[in-house]
């Protein structure tokens, strides 16, 4: 069993190698076959048809969005601002996320919209899970959009960003959570 | 060049972005274009000889109309440090149709080969630049542009992350942050 499992995950990295470095097009099953030397029967136990494999990898690229969601669960719902803290760490400094290849990921499933179902369900559970009980919702959605933006456009063979520029957005994204909190402890100290 | 050359290559273009979003990136094939038009396959690798040369000026021709329009409307609004910063945040927001080519450009060039993306990431490059250039409170500026693209790319795509009440919300919200900024700009600028 586990050697399936560790096949599975195998062919999922070649093929996001394929889609980052020469695109959704290049993806055959032959060339995973190849890359992997599971075999086409291997690849085609695992994946029968291409749209399983597409459905597979954004999956996975889900999953991982999802990743800071599950983290210190316990530690994160006692306090909001952490949890936004903490994501906005995870996004900006967590390389293996930009090297997943949104873009590509998004373009190969992109044959058919049903395959999107998956990311959008994440997008809204993320969302939700960030602006409750917030003062200020729409602020943190323009920091999660912003964060979605970078990840997103990051993946293009080179980022628009640069190390300082990425650095000076995170620090400002910290200290508008900052603020949302000094303003909130204020305001609650107000009602007392 | 004659004006129906020039009909007819923009109706192949047109043509590509509905395949890409009716059939996805991968479905986009000279065959299917040439079926789609009516120019024939001869009439498609006249305008393009090659796939990449159509994902090329895919990706151009939505930066250029995007650009054009974006810079009329600044003019409209005065043209002050701000005013680029405001078109492309009103431009986000309520244009959706220009979002949504964008991204089906985006994911039919990704799809192809990587690396024809290189000429959009000099364009969005350039306009964080530009967006920069006077800003008080640059990283402010850089993550209202981000979050922009953000928005746009996944609306694009049909896969938004906000429902259109808080994309309301977000704009208004967008346009207090600009204000805050223009009137401190304002206030270090008086005697």
């Amino acid at each position: 069993m586990t050697v399936r499992v560790n096949a599975r995950d195998k062919i999922l990295d070649a093929a996001e190698l394929i889609v980052r470095e020469r695109g959704a097009t290049a993806i055959t099953m032959d060339a995973l076959a190849y890359m992997t030397g599971v075999g086409k029967g291997g690849v085609l136990y695992h994946f029968k048809l291409k749209s399983d494999l597409y459905r597979a990898m954004l999956e996975r690229y889900t999953d991982r969005l999802m990743e800071p969601l599950h983290l210190d669960a316990s530690k994160a719902s006692e306090n909001k601002y952490e949890w936004l803290e903490h994501f906005v760490d995870f996004c900006l400094h967590k390389d293996e996320l930009a090297m997943t290849s949104a873009i590509s990921i998004i373009a190969a499933a992109s044959e058919s919209p049903e395959l999107l179902e998956p990311l959008r369900k994440t997008y809204k559970k993320r969302l939700d899970r960030a602006i409750t009980n917030m003062p200020d919702p729409e602020m943190v959605a323009i920091i999660m959009l912003a964060l979605d933006g970078l990840i997103t456009f990051s993946t293009i063979s080179a980022p628009p960003i640069d190390d300082s520029m990425r650095e000076g957005i995170y620090n400002r994204m910290i200290d508008l959570i900052q603020d949302m909190k000094k303003l909130d402890a204020d305001s609650k100290k107000q009602k007392k | 060049m004659t004006a129906g050359r020039t009909n007819s290559r923009d109706k192949i273009l047109d043509a590509a972005e509905e395949i890409v979003r009716e059939r996805g990136a991968t479905a986009l094939t000279m065959d299917a274009l040439a079926h789609m038009t009516g120019v024939g396959k001869g009439g498609v690798l006249y305008h393009f000889k090659l796939k990449v040369d159509l994902h090329k000026a895919m990706l151009e021709r939505h930066c250029q109309r995007w650009e054009t329009q974006l810079k009329e409307d600044a003019s409209q609004r005065g043209n002050d440090d701000y005013a680029w910063l405001e078109s492309f945040v009103d431009f986000g927001i309520h244009k959706q149709e220009i979002g949504e080519k964008s991204a089906v450009s985006i994911i039919a060039a990704a799809a192809e080969k990587p690396a024809l993306l290189e000429p959009l990431r000099r364009t969005y490059a350039r306009r964080l630049k530009r967006a920069l250039a006077h800003a008080d409170d640059p990283y402010l500026v850089a993550i209202i542009l981000l979050a922009i693209d953000g928005l746009t790319f996944f609306s694009g795509i049909s896969a938004p992350q906000v429902d259109d009440a808080m994309r309301e919300r977000i704009f208004r919200r967008m346009q207090l942050l600009i204000e805050d900024m223009k009137s401190r700009q304002k206030d270090e600028q008086a005697p």
